[in-house]
């Protein structure tokens, strides 16, 4: 039989050795994968907002900076001030660094002998408490620093670390927040405590590396124990472990070749590509011991399994990759790369599993022997039996049941919150959220945002009423709760103002001359985060203890409207900064999770609807599927589980994901009611044969899901917790909702009866089906009414009138004369009748009874009018086959008419 | 600290503006090309009127007086428009064996500004020369050499390297120098900063005698990385003329 065979397959060494130097090739290059923990991944790309944030941080710098709490019970002790100064300059050496900003080196303004002095706060580093108690007094005065550099009771002070422009890799590379860390903690007198962006990028991508780390060995583990299980064999657990494995292999290696790197989106491709993977290789698996127990050699058994298995599996690849692909257009870039992965490396699980593991079969020898777990009458398939018949009795029950609570989940998932907080993704006892939490609650304002104030020109920034406005924004915006400080040109004018002249008492200068003069004062590279050089952009930085999306997304709204009031003509404000971009992404992650599902249960629709003929066939389908997503929704809701960048791909991946099992249902269920014809028969065979990979494929999925609940991040240990309860909840509505569904539907029963009825070769046994392939037949059966008859009912009678042609498909009927007893011809499968009248409106010429039970088909004009619409191909052979059957009919009457005249003659 | 520069681009300015003296150098030591250079300044009192156009800004323009003051070069400077900028006054004193104090007097302020470190390095007036620019550091600071020659306004000048003994708290970290060893003229300056890139280049349009003293009567600052150039132009000058030397005190900035 090795002629049957794929090609692939006719020379399985010439596969596997393929696929090893591809494996060898992807592998060492997927040694190089790389981590990027980076922000920007989580936000929105291609959107206007996010080029005006870095055009803000172009024309503002980046307030990305590493910022180290120092605690103790004054900071302005010589001690402490000694060491921070020490520290200072240690920080400022390293390569990379572009400035340190501590007390020991802000720059400010200060008058003294009678004459103000610009420069940096300490001239000298004080040696005496005197001198020291002097500087705190110089700088707990100094209103910039107040709050922000320094906590107002001198316990808390920061020391921030500015970088040269370098990329994340450079920055990684040159291990300068490890560096910055290993001198901190030299420091531990002062209870040190590190945070900022860059610090919160390097811990998460040692954390992600950490979750690698863990979740590749534990999803190995996972898939051994689930195999070992499932099959109890050492072949059945290692060939597809190998295989999934070797797709996994596949992946990264291609990521790393293409550029990509793992980031808070595909750090969760590993354990979901083995989950996903162990659920392909369990299906061909257990196909192939399924077809072992009959076929004469093992060649035989994996010719029927790669025969059998490859259109279901690959429509479950499709649906899958379907979901992925959805996700590959979502705007925010994490998610976007975890589509395009996820889909390319289902796409080679799917392949290695359809190749690999009856290559393998092939290449191994035969032990001949059957998995117990395989066995049909195993306990676990009888009781999976009984499953499928309490389904079945009790549809009427389940149905509306499930109804009821999808109801209460829908109810739930209105309560779902849009969030995205960085910070949050950290554990809560994490050492990051906890300096973060510790340095916030001393000083405050550790998410920076910029309010940044357009004018109508260069200059016009410096134009006293704009002044004036900017400091009345930056006011509004100070006394809005979680906002802890506030920095603006405003300020720098009044401390050099208040410099200058102390009766002034640090107000603005009233006339514009003094903000020309004042300016002079200041240097432009100090001015540089809050004013553009030419003075057309200001920047007001807004320091805040906010970090969801949803609460900065009120701020912003609130100081927006006061602004566009506030502003004269032509100066506008527009807010920007990661957190603010990170409530687009908010928005985003709800339009790309709207969208992602519309399209993908439009896709499933339109191809479950092709692949079974039809559209409420299509929708059924979509049922067992779309309660476990309706349930997601409800839980996240009642949870309070914030809709964020990993939940928010949960639906997608899930409904991609299930909908295989239900394929491979009424895959089997087609089979299955071919060979008995009745649908409760079927539906045990079902269970029987795919209900065991179905469960295992499921417990699979679910436990590879709850690996994720180990990571160092909350939103993918809410993703594995989610998808798993996602899974399971979608295997027990595929066995018990999808049996009920499926006996319940005629349209299924319909087309699978057609087979039985038609038979493999209609075009063959029925003259009207001539030239049509088997699935063109199909399709004018089922746009013509299938109808039985008892043996004495009549089909037609004569002289009625009825446009309508019939096709037997089984039993047999006979033609009667007027006298209605004696039978002029007996008509069986294949057989056509009444064509005439389908064609032309005259009387019945003859009774038509049945004789046998009977199955026929009847086509009318209604038939006529719809094929040759929808199907005129299909059509044209149609009449060009009644056009013979006719033609044959008048050869035969002619014929008969020259016998009776020769008989006559 | 105070920052130290060998740049006179204005300085060329204050002092510089009148340019040199006539006296001819054969020596081939950098060094001491650049200190005769450096003595060749005038010595007598002057009163002049500049202006200094920024780019993209309009014209400052303002009043110059200059005195050796107790051995200081003392200068003098008071803007008389625009309006906005109208009363601002400098005070800048090179000591002979000391660092160099510079003072401001806006309208706003109660009394004149002590200019110390940060603000030295910043824009003079908005336009390309730094505060710094304007005074003359000591030249000992600094170590010399020839690198090469150039020929500048139909004059072969010597290129003179000067780099900064310590560059710890140096703005640039080497200039180079066109001197012209005939008029013992300098004719254009370019700085580089610390890490050897090019920052600025000072250049002279026009030089001329009045009263028998070179000077520079158009000269410009243009900012390599920036692209913006300032002008400096001296459409009057007047030397020898009578200077009190209590105008060259802080106090009479507040008058």
């Amino acid at each position: 039989m090795a002629e049957r065979l794929p090609a692939f397959l006719r020379a399985p060494r010439l596969t596997l050795v393929a696929i090893a130097l591809v494996t060898l090739a992807l592998g060492a290059a997927g040694r190089g994968i790389q981590v990027d923990s980076a922000i920007e991944n989580l936000l929105p790309v291609d959107d206007p907002e996010h080029d005006f944030y870095d055009e803000a941080r172009h024309a503002f710098g980046s307030e990305e900076a590493v910022v180290v709490g120092l605690f103790a019970d004054d900071v302005f002790s010589p001690g402490a001030l000694a060491d921070i100064d020490r520290l200072s300059t240690d920080l400022a050496r390293l390569d990379g660094v572009r400035e340190v900003l501590s007390l020991t080196t802000v720059k400010g303004v200060e008058s003294q002998d009678g004459s103000v002095s610009v420069g940096r706060m300490m001239r000298a580093l004080p040696a005496t408490e005197d001198e020291a108690r002097a500087f705190k007094k110089k700088i707990l005065d100094a209103p910039l620093y107040t709050g922000s550099l320094v906590a107002p009771d001198a316990r808390a002070t920061v020391v921030a670390v500015l970088f040269e422009p370098l990329a994340d890799e450079e920055f990684l590379a040159r291990g300068l927040e490890p560096r910055i860390r290993a001198r901190v903690e030299q420091l531990a007198q002062y209870d040190p405590a590190i945070t900022g962006i860059p610090t919160l990028k390097v811990r998460g991508a040692r954390l992600m590396e950490d979750d690698l780390r863990r979740f590749v060995p534990l999803s190995v583990l996972l898939v051994v124990l689930v195999l070992a299980w499932e099959f109890r064999t050492l072949r059945g657990v290692l060939l597809p472990l190998v295989a999934v494995v070797i797709g996994v292999v596949w992946t990264v290696g291609l990521m790393t070749l293409a550029g990509s790197k793992i980031n808070m989106g595909t750090l969760i491709l590993p354990p979901l590509l083995m989950a996903i993977g162990i659920a392909y290789a369990i299906h061909v698996l257990s196909r192939y011991y399924i077809e072992r127990r009959d076929a004469a050699s093992v060649t035989e058994a994996v010719g029927s399994t790669v025969r059998h298995i490859r259109v279901p599996l690959a429509v479950a690849w499709l649906t899958t990759v379907l979901g992925c692909v959805t996700l590959a257009f979502n705007p925010i870039s994490a998610i976007r790369d975890f589509g395009v992965w996820s889909a390319f490396g289902i796409t080679a699980i799917f392949l290695v599993s359809l190749v690999f593991i009856p290559a393998m079969l092939l290449f191994l020898p035969d032990t001949g022997r059957e998995p117990p777990g395989e066995r049909v009458g195993s306990a676990f398939a009888h009781y999976l039996e009984r499953v499928g018949e309490l389904a079945v009795r009790n549809r009427r029950l389940i149905l509306p049941a499930t109804a009821l609570l999808c109801l209460v989940a829908l109810a739930g998932a209105t309560q779902i919150r849009l969030e995205t907080n960085y910070l949050e993704f950290f554990h809560e006892r994490g050492r990051e959220r906890q300096d973060n939490a510790r340095i916030a609650a001393a000083l405050g304002g550790t998410q920076p945002l910029y309010l940044v104030i357009d004018g109508d020109g260069p200059r016009a920034v410096r134009r006293l009423e704009v002044l004036q406005a900017i400091a009345d924004v930056q006011d509004f915006a100070a006394r809005q709760p979680g906002v802890d400080t506030t920095l603006s040109l405003v300020d720098y004018l009044r401390v050099v103002g208040q410099a200058l002249n102390p009766d002034a008492g640090g107000a603005l200068p009233e006339r514009q001359a003094d903000v020309e003069q004042l300016l002079l004062f200041v240097d432009p590279a100090e001015l540089a985060p809050v004013v553009t050089r030419d003075y057309a952009r200001a920047n007001v930085i807004v320091g805040t203890n906010l970090a969801g999306s949803g609460e900065i997304g009120e701020l912003i709204d609130r100081v927006q409207q006061y602004a566009n009031a506030r502003l004269p003509d032509g100066v506008s404000l527009r807010a920007t900064g990661n957190i603010v971009l990170l409530n687009r992404s908010a928005d985003a992650l709800a339009r790309g999770q709207i969208s992602g599902l519309w399209q993908v249960c439009l896709v499933l629709l339109i191809l479950m609807s092709s692949l079974f003929l039809s559209v409420r066939t299509g929708l059924l389908s979509l049922v067992p599927n779309v309660v476990p997503i309706v349930g997601l929704f409800g839980l996240m809701g009642f949870a309070g589980i914030d809709l964020n960048i990993s939940t928010s791909m949960i639906a997608v991946i899930a409904l991609g994901i299930a909908v295989d099992d239900t394929i491979h249902y009424f895959n089997e269920f087609k089979l299955q009611i071919q060979q008995s014809g009745d649908a409760h028969q079927a539906i045990v065979g079902v269970v029987r044969s795919v209900g065991r990979p179905i469960v295992f494929t499921a417990i699979a999925l679910s436990a590879g899901f709850l690996i994720l609940c180990l990571s160092n991040f909350q939103p993918i240990r809410q993703f594995g917790f989610l998808a798993s309860f996602t899974m399971a909840v979608a295997l027990v509505a595929e066995l018990l909702m999808t049996p009920g569904l499926v006996v319940s539907t005629t349209v299924i029963t319909l087309w699978d009866l057609l087979y039985v009825k038609l038979g493999p070769r209609p075009h063959r046994e029925i003259p009207l089906f001539e030239g049509l392939r088997p699935l063109q037949a199909r399709i004018v059966v089922l746009m013509g009414r299938l109808t039985s008859a008892e043996p004495g009912a009549f089909i037609t009678r004569r002289g009625e009138m009825k446009r309508e042609l019939y096709v037997l498909l089984s039993g047999r009927v006979g033609v009667r004369r007027e006298d209605g007893h004696v039978v002029l011809r007996t008509l069986g499968r294949g057989d056509v009748l009444g064509e005439m009248g389908l064609v032309r409106e005259r009387p019945r010429s003859a009774d038509v009874v049945v004789l046998e039970p009977t199955e026929y088909l009847v086509l009318d004009q209604g038939f006529l009018t719809r094929i040759e619409r929808r199907h005129p191909r299909i059509a044209a052979r149609v009449f060009l086959n009644l056009t013979r059957i006719l033609s044959d009919r008048l050869e035969s009457t002619t014929d008969q008419l020259v016998v009776i005249s020769q008989k006559m003659g | 600290m105070t920052k130290r520069t060998l740049t006179t681009a204005v300085l060329g300015a204050l002092t510089w503006l009148v340019a040199t003296g006539a006296s001819s150098i054969a020596a081939d030591d950098a060094a001491a090309l650049v200190k005769k250079a450096v003595d060749a300044l005038p010595k007598v009192p002057f009163r002049a009127q500049l202006v200094l156009t920024p780019a993209k800004e309009e014209p400052r323009e303002l009043a110059l007086s200059h005195k050796l003051v107790g051995g200081a070069r003392a200068s003098y400077l008071e803007v008389t428009a625009p309006d906005q900028l109208e009363g601002i006054r400098f005070l800048f004193l090179e000591h002979p064996n000391g660092e160099p104090e510079q003072y401001i007097k806006v309208a706003a302020a109660r009394s004149a500004v002590r200019v110390k470190d940060q603000i030295r390095k910043q824009p003079f007036l908005e336009s390309d020369f730094y505060v710094s620019d304007l005074v003359e550091p000591p030249l000992d600071a600094y170590t010399y050499k020839f690198v090469g020659e150039e020929e500048l306004l139909g004059r072969k000048t010597r290129l003179v390297e000067a780099v900064p003994k310590n560059s710890a708290n140096e703005i640039y970290g080497k200039t180079v120098i066109a001197i012209d060893p005939q008029d013992l003229l300098i004719l254009k300056r370019s700085f580089y900063d610390l890490k050897g890139k090019p920052q600025k280049v000072w250049t002279i349009d026009k030089v001329e005698k009045v009263d028998g003293i070179w000077t520079i009567r158009d000269q410009r600052m243009t900012t390599a990385d920036q692209g913006t150039t300032s002008r400096l132009e001296t459409p009057k000058i007047e030397y020898s003329v009578e200077l009190k030397d209590a105008m060259f005190t802080p106090e009479y900035l507040k008058r």
